[in-house]
């Protein structure tokens, strides 16, 4: 059970991260575009500089979700590299539950921001302004979703994913 | 009471090592349930906090910086350091800072400063005879030299924070002589230490192997002036010229150099997102967390705090730096930029405190928390590279803490230091 969530999670996260990656690339391409297009070309496309941010803010909380699961998140080692074995993995789970905790909160308030934004309509894009903020409550889901493998790991005594020095480290 | 829960869960989340984007997340929740603001808020600033144009050129310049490591350009400005100063004692250690600083213009992450810098450097010191501890707190520490150093992605945060647009080429051009200045201070103790430690003395390698590292390094170099040039003439923003960096990395790499491949590439962009999104979180998050001290009264607290004690801005700037480099040993240095610029900024801009004079101060102070333990994300980069513990590096790096600490009293002081630049230009 637990190995079927783990294959699952580490194929969600690696796909986050290489759409983050493309969406990286994709943001560069078009503030490229805007110079291009303002020296070249006379004049810029007015959608470019508000799609390039829609998107980073889209790839920022995707692969903050997978950062998660990664561990790559920078935190303050200074007390768990003094405890012993059991203690540090209690602290370990707790940690995990308040991740968990704050994805899910991010899950329901920032679908509460989405549905209060969907009417503003950002004029240079047409979109609504809850596109961009979608975001949010999606990465609060994943978030939430992938500590349950960190939580089930810590409670059955293993050395999580986001373990330094383990698997995804 | 309700600062009472926001501070104290903060800590205990830090402590138990929750990541700080989270603990940040948490506490402010935490807070607002206990002030009875409705949790949406949180995720509406958050949501604020990272919908800034300017902010998009801290992806830009990470991955720009990650790949210039990759294309080589990084080597090559080693190159070019090694022929200036390998012949002083203790050379490799002035090469380290030479490159480091050159490195630093152009590229405006610190972080990909010492791992650029520190994976061609640290291995190669340790090879000839240098301390690994030695290796390490030179780089993490020219790494903080370079920050300074135009383009700097932290400028940026700061200048988003200030909430009133600071200038963000006033901010590159004042960071230029006070960088220099810490350089320059950094050497000086580097050779010092060199020579109490008895470490060799390089040989010049000639004109002519000086004149070929010159000009193989110059498409590399050429970034920085593309990036300076073209703010500074107006063709574009610091955010597109972050945006140019990559693309102009990018045709230098595959062709002139010919050293960026699709692996290359695709490394480079998986390694930019993890770290941008890392960064990027913990700015959205300090933002929410920066609200609720401001409904607080955090900012007039502190204001009436520090006015009881002294009204001498020479006191108060003094005790302003005290405070920043406390927190920056156990916080990062964006959600620091993001939190206290807005508390910091009001009380010294009426003692005639320039907002560009204090954003270089912030800028050196909060570096050197980045090369401070527990949470020093520079120093814990260096240390992975020259595979020794952070402990290890930090028992020995207290003359570089030194010559950081006493450039940033001259920058502190001297106002010049960083407003005769952007006055220069004005």
């Amino acid at each position: 059970m637990l190995k079927r969530l783990k294959r699952i999670n580490a194929a969600a996260s690696k796909a986050l991260l290489d759409a983050g990656a493309a969406g990286l690339v994709a943001m560069t391409a078009i503030i490229g575009w805007q110079v291009f297009g303002r020296y070249v070309m006379g004049s810029s496309p007015s959608w470019a500089e508000q799609a390039a941010l829609t998107l980073m803010i889209w790839y920022v909380f995707f692969a903050a979700a997978a950062g998660v699961r990664e561990g790559f998140h920078i935190r303050v080692l200074l007390i768990e590299s003094m405890l012993a074995p059991r203690p540090r993995r209690l602290m370990r789970l707790a940690a995990h539950i308040v991740v968990g905790a704050a994805g899910l909160a991010m899950a329901i308030w920032g679908g509460e921001l989405v549905a209060r934004t969907w009417s503003h309509v950002i004029p240079t894009l047409g979109l609504p302004r809850g596109v961009a903020y979608l975001a949010l409550p999606l990465s609060g889901v994943l978030i939430a979703f992938f500590t349950i493998e960190l939580i089930a790991e810590d409670a059955a005594g293993e050395d999580s994913a986001d373990a330094p020095g383990g698997e995804a480290a | 009471m309700e600062l009472a829960v926001l501070l104290l869960t903060l800590t205990v989340l830090l402590a138990i090592g929750v990541p700080v984007a989270f603990a940040l997340i948490g506490s402010t929740l935490a807070a607002f349930l206990v002030m009875d603001i409705p949790l949406v808020v949180m995720f509406q600033r958050m949501a604020a906090g990272i919908s800034v144009f300017t902010l998009m050129a801290i992806p830009f310049f990470i991955f720009a910086g990650d790949l210039m490591y990759r294309a080589g350009i990084a080597a090559r400005l080693v190159q070019v350091a090694e022929a200036v100063f390998g012949r002083t004692r203790g050379g490799l250690g002035q090469v380290n800072i030479g490159a480091s600083m050159m490195f630093g213009a152009v590229s405006g992450s610190p972080i990909a400063s010492a791992s650029a810098i520190g994976s061609t450097m640290i291995p190669l010191m340790k090879e000839k005879g240098y301390g690994a501890d030695y290796a390490v707190n030179v780089t993490v520490t020219a790494a903080i030299a370079g920050l300074l150093i135009p383009p700097s992605h932290n400028m940026i945060i700061y200048s988003a924070a200030s909430g009133m647009g600071v200038s963000i080429s006033d901010l590159f051009l004042a960071g230029i002589i006070p960088g220099i200045l810490t350089g320059f201070l950094l050497s000086l103790t580097a050779w010092l230490v060199a020579i109490r430690r008895g470490y060799p003395k390089g040989v010049f390698p000639g004109w002519r192997p000086f004149a070929l590292a010159f000009v193989a390094a110059i498409p590399g170099l050429m970034t920085a002036i593309i990036i300076m040039g073209g703010i500074l003439s107006g063709i574009f923003t610091p955010t597109e010229s972050s945006a140019i960096a990559v693309i102009y990395t990018i045709l230098v790499g595959t062709l002139v150099y010919r050293t960026l491949g699709w692996t290359e590439f695709k490394g480079a962009a998986l390694q930019s997102v993890k770290t941008a999104a890392m960064v990027l979180l913990i700015i959205a998050a300090a933002t929410g967390f920066g609200f609720a001290l401001a409904v607080l009264e955090v900012p007039a607290a502190m204001a009436s705090m520090i006015g009881f004690l002294t009204d001498n801005p020479i006191f108060i700037l003094l005790i302003v730096n005290v405070i920043l480099l406390l927190l920056g040993t156990f916080m990062d240095m964006a959600p620091l930029i993001v939190i206290t610029t807005p508390i910091f900024l009001p009380i010294l801009m009426p003692l005639g405190i320039d907002p560009v004079h204090f954003g270089i101060i912030m800028m050196l102070n909060l570096g050197i928390g980045l090369v401070t333990p527990p949470v020093g994300s520079v120093l814990f980069v260096g240390s992975a590279i020259g595979k020794i513990p952070m402990e290890q590096s930090v028992r020995t790096i207290w003359p570089f803490y030194l010559a950081m600490i006493v450039s940033l009293m001259l920058i502190s002081y001297i106002p010049e230091l960083s407003l005769a630049l952007p006055r220069w230009f004005a």
